[in-house]
């Protein structure tokens, strides 16, 4: 099977995923208790009124024609409206969407970046000191909940130290740069705004630790387990026999092979962090889809819900893919088996 | 596979570069922010001026700026819709109201009418506008722009319309002259008047330019804001933060040290809020977060929190539709077996325990309504007169739905739950999400037992918290969950409505009250403290009593050199 061939066939894999998850959020969203309608329109509301909005979003309709409607929408971009914001669905994600996605990325690189020396030196180094301060650092950043540690943050380095800012993607009087990509780092960097690249680089900061210590720690466990794994086998002695320096044995040899399984926990974390990044936006009051996810399901704004949902499982899948990409790339037997 | 080798090679020297790239980016930029001080240079290095370098300061404009805290999102900025008191922030500063509400008597007063009076009976309200209100653009606010912003409201029936949709029909608006504008309801309506507070007049030359599909201009004024308030719309990231700067030919004139710029940002963590507070980074916060967060952030010394009695009532509105609370002994002995001193002074922190329905602040407060006690006793004694008996009433269950996720609304459950264990009754708390609770609301059937309420004033009138709460014509909402009402309780709300003269219809409420508290359709617990905390250079905040209204920006100056640190 070519490269392409495994890739097409991969793609082709998720569209069925997506469309059940659509089907699934979209019936969970319709039959939960509550009335929406009649809380976004306020207490004081009339039964004409709530019948009349209920009309206009097209929940007199029957449960499938509401799904049909909500999926013809979904192609046209019309993801149905807010109930809290009144607006289109899919442009209120659009709009927040930027801001969760850099926290996220810019959280997984820096996890995946650190993880590889510390689960590296943790794994060649087992039982001794390193390896130790790596298992608390682990137990800690699974263990402690994100919140905690993103409060504990703000007090330690915004309250009493000072150095670095409380809240939001930039400071007050900082203007975003001209939106392109609408990720302030890659925007401001685009527009040669240096000063803004390193204010929004310092408000990203904070939340990036709080949310990432997790994902760190798991990446930096599966290294290191993978490294002492891949210690015992032969090719390693043969590479120290020859006399290779160590450093290239174990970040050229070793790390390309035990990366390998840790790839996966890396795809499925960004599904995670996508996820999961309210706990660390509704405390940093990051203007995110991960807040705006959370306000949904508070308020039952069963489009938004709906949408958010699709756009983490998208996230989930998309991740999976890169990461299935990644397999086939790095170890080419996985897209031979699949022949 | 060398080909793979080499790509890989490629692979990462491209991801070295890149790094490097963002690396050597970044140095420069920290050089240029260094070196561009006091300097003219790119649009940029302009901006980057104006902050502080941290998360302080006084904002974007670099003038006198307010920085009001917001716990929740800003849902629309049509004024048309508000009903939340963010989209009431949003209303109060870029809008203005035909009648406002007097911070002293909190009463309703004059504002973009000045003058009214009433004709056939009070059936027709006719008022006179102010002939020196100028829109943000520049044109004269008349009467024509008050009849389009009411006939709106009623055709997009959303927001306060239900005020008037039964009541008003859009044809029945009339425009006498360029500063006179008539309504003529299909009965005497005396709340009416202040029913206008909640009426904000929209620019209707702008609004009219602006409409697509018949949506009277909604989907603009989301983005735009087309008022006369004191301030205009610079800026609305939805779900984050608003921005305004003053109109400066605001009909009420500006005071040196006035704010410049209006801003509003959406921080929902409560000990997030604290510390922008304590970084003397906010001017202002809501009053919902938890008492001991008021109670710490009084403790900061650039931080001050005002305590004044609110025109809000807490109570446990009893279904009296549903057995065993369709039973008055039963009612009766739930409300004696409620530890009410414990609910104010412990769980609420202050305020005082409420005497009916309507809040003791409020003009029309039935003053002869003694607050209850708890007297297990007597509970007992109306316990022994109920129709059921307690093995009855436990067989049947007796359900006490709370807001899931607030401590004081589960404390509230418990102590509840305390009390009536003295009696033998169990009690179950059932915490529901707030959108299920307003479901519940629409059926007798479906409607708790017990539901924890707290209803603010949304007008400064008593009908809201008597009309709207046991007029069978009100039922089917949270506010009315106790489904209770007599003929006689009807017919006087009724007429209270139809009395113009504002003394005969606050007499007419308070003999309501008395009528209500007969059937004691609700345990009534408290009229909780207002709390929101200040920064300390900022002056001429005042209580309202309906919400939002102290949020007007423009009565508030800034003292001394920008905000408290």
């Amino acid at each position: 099977m070519s490269y392409v061939d495994y890739l097409v066939r991969r793609a082709i894999h998720s569209v069925p995923v997506i469309f059940g998850l659509s089907v699934l959020i979209f019936l969970i969203s319709r039959v939960i208790p509550g009335d929406p309608v009649r809380l976004a329109l306020g207490p004081e509301a009339t039964d004409q009124q709530v019948a009349a909005l209920r009309a206009e979003m097209g929940l007199d309709q029957p449960l499938p024609m509401q799904y049909v409607d909500w999926l013809v929408g979904v192609v046209q971009g019309d993801w149905g409206m807010s109930l809290r914001t009144n607006n289109n669905v899919f442009s209120d994600i659009v709009a927040r969407l930027p801001a969760t996605l850099e926290l996220t990325v810019v959280t997984l690189f820096c996890a995946v970046l650190l993880a590889i020396p510390f689960g590296v030196v943790a794994g060649t180094n087992k039982d001794r000191w390193q390896d130790h301060l790596s298992r608390i650092t682990a137990l800690f950043g699974v263990s402690m909940p994100r919140f905690w540690v993103a409060i504990v943050l703000q007090i330690v380095f915004v309250v009493s130290l000072g150095l670095l800012p409380l809240s939001g993607r930039l400071s007050d009087g900082v203007a975003p740069p001209p939106a392109v990509t609408r990720l302030y780092l890659v925007d401001s960097l685009i527009a040669g705004q240096f000063g803004t690249f390193l204010d929004a680089a310092t408000h990203l900061l904070l939340p990036t630790v709080a949310l990432g210590l997790a994902t760190l720690a798991q990446v930096m466990r599966l290294i290191r387990s993978d490294m002492i794994d891949e210690q015992r086998k032969d090719y390693v002695l043969a590479a120290r026999a020859y006399g290779l320096p160590n450093t290239l044995i174990e970040y050229k040899y070793m790390l390309q092979n035990a990366f390998t399984s840790s790839l996966t926990v890396v795809g499925l974390a960004f599904g995670f962090l996508l996820g999961n990044a309210f706990l660390v936006e509704i405390v940093f009051a990051w203007p995110g889809m991960a807040r705006y996810g959370v306000q949904a399901i508070l308020y039952q704004d069963f489009n938004a819900i709906v949408g958010v949902t699709i756009v983490v499982g998208i996230g989930f899948v998309t991740a999976n893919f890169v990461v299935d990409l990644l397999y086939g790339y790095l170890d080419p037997r996985v897209r031979l088996e699949e022949g | 596979m060398p080909t793979g080798n080499i790509e890989r090679r490629k692979l990462l020297k491209l991801i070295g570069a890149g790094a490097t790239s963002v690396a050597l980016a970044g140095c420069q930029g920290t050089q240029q922010t260094e070196t561009t001080d006091g300097s003219s240079g790119s649009d940029s290095t302009a901006t980057e001026q104006t902050s502080d370098g941290g998360s302080g300061g006084d904002g974007g404009s670099g003038g006198n700026d307010f920085h009001f805290i917001a716990g929740q999102v800003f849902g629309t900025l049509d004024p048309a819709e508000q009903v939340d008191y963010t989209q009431g922030l949003a209303a109060q500063n870029l809008y203005d109201e035909l009648i406002t509400v007097d911070a002293e008597t909190l009463q309703p007063t004059a504002h973009i009418a000045e003058s009214w009076d009433t004709e056939d009976g009070g059936q027709t309200w006719v008022f006179t506008l102010r002939d020196d209100v100028t829109f943000s653009d520049g044109t004269p606010l008349t009467a024509d722009d008050v009849a389009y912003s009411l006939t709106r409201m009623l055709e997009l029936q959303r927001g306060y319309s239900s005020f008037w949709l039964d009541y008003l029909d859009p044809s029945n608006i009339t425009v006498r002259d360029e500063q006179t504008v008539a309504f003529e309801f299909n009965q005497a309506y005396g709340p009416a008047l202040a029913t206008f507070v909640q009426f904000y007049i929209v620019n209707s030359t702008v609004v009219q330019e602006n409409e697509q599909d018949g949506d009277y201009g909604n989907a603009y004024l989301q983005s735009n804001s087309a008022g006369s308030g004191a301030y205009v719309l610079d800026d609305w990231e939805q779900g984050n933060s608003i921005e305004a700067s003053a109109y400066e030919d605001y009909w009420k004139g500006w005071s040196e040290d006035s704010f410049d710029t209006f801003r509003s940002t959406v921080i929902t963590e409560e000990s997030t809020i604290k510390t922008t507070m304590q970084q003397g980074e906010g001017d202002m916060t809501d009053q919902y977060m938890g008492t001991q967060a008021y109670a710490e952030m009084d403790s900061y010394s650039n931080v001050r929190v005002p305590e004044v009695p609110q025109l809000q009532l807490f109570h446990f509105p009893m279904n009296c539709q549903k057995a065993p609370t369709d039973d008055i002994n039963v009612r009766k002995a739930i409300a004696y077996a409620f530890d009410y001193d414990s609910a104010v002074n412990d769980i609420i922190g202050g305020g005082g325990v409420a005497a009916g329905p309507v809040p003791r602040q409020m003009a029309g407060h039935n003053g002869d309504l003694a607050p209850m006690e708890q007297d297990l006793d007597k509970a007992k004694e109306f316990l022994d007169k109920a129709d059921y008996s307690v093995d009855e009433i436990n067989e049947i269950g007796l359900e006490h739905v709370v807001i899931a996720g607030t401590e004081l609304q589960r404390q509230m459950g418990l102590l509840n739950q305390a009390g009536l264990n003295e009696l033998g009754i169990d009690l179950e708390i059932n915490p529901l999400q707030w959108a299920r609770l307003t479901d519940r609301a629409t059926s007798v059937e479906s409607t708790a037992h017990l539901t924890n309420i707290f209803h603010t004033a949304k007008m400064p009138s008593p009908d809201s918290h008597t009309y709207l709460m046991y007029h069978p014509s009100s039922f089917g909402s949270y506010i009315s969950q106790s489904w209770y009402s007599t003929d006689e309780i009807a017919a006087t709300l009724e007429e209270a409505r139809q009395t113009t003269d504002l003394q005969s219809r606050l007499e007419k409420y308070e003999e309501a009250q008395a009528l209500i508290i007969e059937g004691m359709p609700s345990v009534y617990i408290a009229n909780p403290p207002y709390r929101i905390g200040i920064n300390e250079n900022v002056e001429g905040w005042q209580y309202r009593g309906v919400m939002s209204f102290d949020w007007d920006v423009h009565s508030m100056t800034r003292s001394g050199e920008g905000r408290a640190k």
